[in-house]
């Protein structure tokens, strides 16, 4: 079987169906983070497979954008995580309920 | 040969996605998703993208030194106590709908016959295609892209920073004082402004 344009899209998907279930089914703030890097990341495995058969190198340019951006949102995810953590004292998304009623 | 290594990448890719989900706490999730990060690496490597492969390589060990980070973090203050696994409603049907987005996608690509690959791509695969697109035409977005960088490191640092009053754990080491608490500071300025002034005259 040959590698074709299907295979890296499929495979983009299905990360990316994972990432979004991660971000709807964890508590945890910090995995839901790690959940959205994960469609981010599956959102640059698309663009790179697209530029591989348009052979056009802004697909690249494109990726490696979403890569900046990968990184950028996960430093203040954590910052934000961290800032969370110490006024809460709780790490799980349902347990942070000040806003309710 | 390319479909059998982009099959394993492939494969350990989405074991170690799924191993996030299921992963208990954070340090778990984490350590599953630096391995996911490597392997997504191998198939950028493999769609001929050996800059962003490499990239993505160094992103994982910034993510591997985040996981240590927030390990010291969360598990050093002893906050990370597991709470027992909660299947509610609203869990389930993000569940389902998350699985329904992924037979809606897969459905939808997965028509034969497939494309084959257009030309080698060599010429694509080399890094200067890359460096013409990302310093010659968009060198203004890159720029930009570095300048969003800077920004968010600011902007984590300063979020990350304790506030003096809050007293928070006397042990936890150094704060980065930004500015001065006001009443002490004044009243040290004054006291050195009413020292120049009682001698001038």
């Amino acid at each position: 079987m040959v590698l074709s344009l299907q295979h890296g899209l499929l495979f983009s998907a299905l990360l990316f169906a994972i990432g979004a279930a991660g971000v709807v089914v964890r508590r945890n703030i910090v995995v839901v983070l790690l959940s959205v890097e994960m469609m981010l990341l599956a959102a640059g495995a698309a663009l790179l497979a697209f530029a591989r058969w348009t052979l056009l190198p802004e697909g690249q340019w494109i990726a490696l954008f979403a890569l900046v951006v990968m990184g950028a949102e996960a430093a203040v995810g954590l910052a934000l995580a961290v800032a969370c953590f110490r006024l809460r004292g709780t790490l799980l998304a349902n347990e942070m309920r000040q806003l309710r009623e | 040969m390319e479909f059998t290594i982009f099959a394993i990448m492939a494969a350990a890719s989405l074991l170690c996605a799924v191993m996030v989900l299921a992963g208990q706490g954070t340090l778990e999730s984490a350590a599953w998703f630096t391995g996911c990060l490597v392997a997504v690496a191998g198939i950028f490597a493999l769609q001929a993208a050996p800059f962003l492969a490499v990239a993505e390589l160094l992103l994982a060990a910034v993510a591997m030194m985040a996981l240590v980070l927030s390990a010291i973090v969360f598990i050093r203050k002893g906050g990370e106590r597991h709470r027992r696994r909660v299947l509610d409603f609203g869990r389930v049907l993000g569940g389902m709908a998350a699985a329904y987005l992924a037979i809606v996608l897969v459905v939808a690509i997965w028509r034969p016959p497939f494309l084959e690959a257009p030309g080698s791509g060599q010429a694509y695969e080399a890094p200067s295609s890359l460096a013409m697109v990302l310093f010659g035409r968009y060198a203004a977005a890159f720029e930009l892209a570095g300048v969003l960088l800077v920004v968010t490191t600011v902007a984590a640092i300063a979020l990350v920073k304790r506030e003096e009053a809050r007293g928070g754990d006397a042990g936890e080491g150094q704060e980065v004082e930004l500015e001065p608490p006001l009443p002490s500071a004044n009243r040290e300025l004054r006291a050195a402004d009413d020292g120049v002034e009682g001698e001038k005259g």
